[in-house]
């Protein structure tokens, strides 16, 4: 290899490299501190390693916590998605009128600070005496259906809507149309709206807090309380990665259907010149 | 010296087995148009983005008025691209689209947009200068493309099959348009295309055959002398007769043909005969031209089909076919307008003698051996 | 305008009925709530008395805190653009190693805040990571985390914000970009040109879209400050949060004061953006058929058709 080529490879791989250098540099301490059952200052590097921040994670209810967090996202998101799909459906499809006020109604829960509408609500909600799990599933569902509406509407923008009237004229009844046509087309949509749905309740932390009670333990939860601690910081980084699987093994989920083949595509007519 | 010159270009993928350009040699003069034709995988495109600079060749040189420009990346070559699709920038109105090129020269805003009017008034769209891309028609958007690549003023032009996605009186419109540029502005060109008719636009056609030039020079010069087999059936409307060429003539099922000099050489060859030189002879019938001593065959009509307002028929050849043995030849014959003919009737094929034929032994991007001087 | 299609299904507006009631029902609830909890309509106990106590009591703090969250949305979002600007760009440039490289950056989006914030914590702490690894002295090292300016808060927000502000850029311009690259450079234009008059006009809208999101989200972030800011000045989540939380029945009207400001300001931005870009598209509107009434009268019939 020449001179010129190893330059041009190095100019032609450096962007990526820098940009894996600025991602992953913040979370290079709690990968280390997961594994370290001793690293004083100054050290570089500690000075004993071993799973202690893991036995105290797990001391502190770690699996219990974990249970929780996947509980309430899974419940986020099987509630959140369906919803979801349907409104994105109605807005990719064009089956409503005022799209666009729809679409802005739907996206308040972005713009709005999800602290300031759980504070509002906390009261109420104890007065009817909803449960306080309930009461947060509730208000995650109503922060989680901006992302699902909108991943499906996208999802469905891309899909022809003739393909369930296709599927009549061969003899299916709606449902069939629905459950065997249109959904798998958009198929690759849901999977991402739930994974993001699934998101929104696993990272949750004021909501949980507030509308909790502080009684419903999620990871982070528990991590917020292990923070506040010192000399915790193996537990703490032990929590923390725990926290980070669930979501990048969603995240490969999504990628691996993503890469799918993708859905049967009608093909448009050329407009005439 | 040649305003374009590819010298010994050369190109392969890393971990394709064949190569996609094998020796390409080729100079365009100043102002003058080459077309490259060739069947889909031949490897034009790739010639001409290493041309253009979006490729890399493995080998060889790109001269640029005799500048060595193979290092350089396309904005550094002095050369301009109009491709396959528009692609007009959306974010910009048509005339700005234009603008684009001089404006990255240094151009002010204003001066670069007289500029760009200037261009566009060329190709007829004036009055869409203040449009957006996704309301102007596929045409309208090809010829702002055009406008824009002309705007850069850059000397050297390269075309990749710029009107395949139009239909045909668009196309034929779009032809027109081209040789008013090439009136105006005397651009060197180099247009690679599979449309035969886009073709006889330039000066000089270049055939590419699996990544090698099977032959270069004027159409009409392809089409009475075509070096092999390959470049004939690109060509389209010849007929092959496969026999054996000795002392001067060529021997085959058809019978005895007298072939030119060029044709000089001995051994197995196909000799080329164009539809239109063949007649049909029917006996018995009368007043049909066939002249006395000139090559025919008997055969039989089986198929008739129509090109444009001509009708041809393919005739079979050879033995009787009650027979069953004997080789059989299929040939097609262009009957001049008003003639007509129909299934089954029993031919005699003749060979006009006022044309030239022609016999190659070549295949593939091989020059037949026939070919000499 | 309903499709007129022979329907599958209930009709459209029962399809986002769903989604409506939910997302209404909660925000709306929850913000005329907070709002009656501010002027003091809603106590945990006793009678409802309308007033302005909880805006005045603490409005000194309240004003400080305002300023303090103005600030950390502000530096944090700027930051997260450019940085997810040159992401982007990164990603967007070569093809090969590149998708390693999104892949990564998809998975800092999943990161939860929370978890970032622990992280940051231990690197820029005072005998952090960070701090270690360049061989500084914990006491001559600056306070970047609870120190008088809010350096890894909005470090720690721009850094996993930029990964979601480049994957919004990418999702948006990927697909005819690279063609248009190569039409750039055959018409003159340098890689920097590129960039600016090819990549930046097509990233423009998305990258303004994802730093509004961006902009209210930090607006009404909490666990960041509440784990690498100090305690005073407090960004408005954070003091909202200690006063709801304290026992002085007082001060939940305050609590409720202050999310009010933090939801307005996110209302008022967001209402501000939006305005923008309907005036842009109206505009636009305006111009094309300014510019159309003039072709017709300059152009005779016919010409221009093709």
């Amino acid at each position: 290899m020449s001179a010129l080529t190893v330059t041009r490879s190095v100019r032609r791989n450096a962007p990526s490299a820098l940009v894996l250098v600025w991602m992953l540099a913040p979370l290079v301490p709690i990968l280390v501190w997961g594994f370290a059952a001793r690293w004083s200052a100054p050290a570089v590097l500690p000075q004993d390693w071993g799973l202690v921040g893991w036995r105290q994670a797990l001391d502190s209810g770690m699996y219990a916590a974990l249970a929780r967090s996947a509980v309430l996202g899974l419940v986020v998101a099987a509630i959140a998605t369906p919803v979801g799909a349907m409104a994105g459906r109605a807005l990719g499809w064009r089956e409503v009128s005022y799209p666009v006020l729809i679409g802005l109604v739907l996206l308040a829960p972005v713009v709005l600070p999800p602290f300031a509408v759980s504070m509002g609500l906390d009261v109420l909600l104890l007065r009817l005496g909803i449960p306080e799990t309930l009461a947060v599933v509730m208000v995650l569902v109503a922060f989680a259906i901006p992302y699902t509406a909108y991943t499906m509407r996208a999802s469905y923008q891309s899909v022809d809507p003739e393909v369930e009237e296709q599927a009549r004229v061969l003899g299916a009844t709606p449902r069939q149309a629905r459950t065997r046509a249109s959904l798998p087309a958009v198929r690759s949509g849901l999977v991402a709206a739930f994974a993001l749905a699934f998101l929104v309740g696993w990272s949750d932390y004021a909501v949980t807090l507030l509308v909790g009670g502080g009684r419903l333990i999620t990871m982070p939860v528990l991590i917020g309380a292990t923070a506040s601690g010192t000399g915790r910081e193996p537990a703490l980084a032990a929590l923390s990665l725990a926290a980070v699987i669930p979501p990048v093994v969603a995240l490969g989920i999504v990628l691996r259907f993503a890469r799918r083949r993708p859905s049967p595509v009608s093909i448009q007519p050329e407009v005439s010149p | 010296m040649s305003a374009l010159t590819l010298a010994d270009i050369g190109h392969r993928y890393p971990d394709a087995e064949m190569s996609t350009l094998t020796g390409i040699d080729v100079d365009v003069e100043d102002g003058a148009m080459l077309a490259v034709v060739g069947p889909s995988g031949s490897g034009k495109s790739t010639l001409l983005r290493v041309a253009a600079g979006l490729q890399d060749p493995t080998t060889g040189t790109v001269l640029l008025d005799g500048r060595d420009v193979t290092g350089l990346p396309p904005e550094q070559r002095g050369l301009t691209v109009m491709f396959q699709q528009p692609h007009l920038f959306t974010h910009l109105n048509v005339l700005d689209n234009v603008a684009f090129g001089p404006r990255l020269h240094g151009q002010s805003r204003r001066t670069a947009r007289a500029t760009a009017t200037k261009y566009l008034d060329l190709v007829h769209l004036t009055a869409l200068a203040r449009r957006r891309a996704p309301e102007l028609s596929g045409g309208q958007q090809q010829r702002v493309a055009l406008a824009r690549a002309l705007a850069t003023e850059r000397s050297v032009l390269l075309l990749d099959e710029p009107f395949s996605s139009l239909d045909t009186e668009l196309r034929a419109a779009m032809h027109d348009l081209l040789a008013e540029v090439r009136g105006a502005l005397s651009p060197t060109v180099l247009m690679v295309t599979h449309d035969l008719d886009e073709a006889s636009l330039a000066d000089r056609v270049a055939v590419l055959v699996e990544g090698r030039f099977a032959q270069v020079g004027p159409l009409f010069e392809l089409y009475a002398r075509p070096a092999n087999v390959t470049v004939a059936r690109l060509l389209g409307g010849f007929n092959e007769v496969p026999g054996t060429v000795e002392a001067g003539r060529h021997l085959s099922v058809f019978g005895e043909v007298t072939l030119p000099d060029a044709c000089a050489g001995q051994g197995p060859a196909t000799l080329l005969l164009r539809r239109e030189q063949l007649r049909l002879q029917v006996p018995g019938a009368l007043g049909v031209s066939g002249s006395p001593g000139a090559p025919g065959a008997p055969g039989r009509i089986v198929n008739v089909s129509q090109a444009g307002p001509r009708q041809v028929v393919a005739v079979e050849i050879g033995a009787r076919p009650e027979s069953g043995s004997g080789p059989r030849l299929r040939v097609e014959v262009e009957l001049p307008l008003g003639q007509r003919s129909s299934p089954g009737e029993h031919v005699v094929v003749c060979l006009d003698p006022s044309h030239d034929v022609w016999a190659v032994d070549g295949h593939g991007a091989a020059p037949s051996r026939l070919l000499l001087a | 305008m309903t499709s007129g299609r022979a329907g599958t299904g209930p009709a459209g507006w029962r399809q986002v009925a769903p989604a409506i009631v939910v997302v209404t029902l909660v925000t709306g609830t929850g913000l005329v709530a907070v709002l009656a909890t501010s002027l003091g309509l809603m106590p945990l106990f006793g009678k409802a008395e309308l007033g302005t106590q909880g805006y005045q009591a603490g409005a000194s703090d309240l004003l400080l805190s305002t300023r303090e969250t103005l600030g950390i949305a502000t530096s944090s979002t700027l930051l997260a653009a450019l940085a997810g600007l040159l992401v982007a760009t990164a990603l967007i440039g070569t093809s090969r190693g590149s998708s390693l490289a999104a892949a990564v950056s998809a998975g800092v989006v999943t990161v939860p805040h929370l978890i970032g914030a622990a992280s940051v914590s231990l690197l820029l702490a005072d005998s952090g990571v960070a701090s270690r690894l360049l061989g500084v002295e914990g006491r001559s090292w600056p306070e970047l985390v609870g120190g008088a300016w809010p350096v890894a808060t909005v470090l720690e927000l721009a850094w996993k914000e930029s990964a979601f502000v480049a994957l919004v850029v990418v999702a948006s311009v990927s697909k005819r970009h690279r063609d248009l690259r190569e039409v750039a450079a055959v018409l003159g234009a340098g890689p920097w040109h590129r960039w600016s008059r090819v990549f930046l006009p097509a990233a423009t809208p998305a990258l303004a879209a994802a730093s509004l999101i961006v902009f209210t989200y930090t607006v009404g972030a909490y666990e960041v400050p509440r784990l690498l800011g100090r305690s005073y000045p407090e960004p408005l989540p954070v003091m909202a949060f200690r006063l709801f939380g304290s026992i002085d029945l007082a001060s939940r009207p305050q609590a409720a004061a202050t999310a009010m400001v933090a939801a307005s300001i996110a209302l008022v931005v967001g209402f501000l953006a939006l305005a923008a870009a309907a005036g842009a598209r109206r505009h636009q509107r305006r111009d094309r058929r300014r510019d159309r009434r003039r072709d017709r009268r300059t152009v005779p019939i016919g010409a221009g058709a093709r």
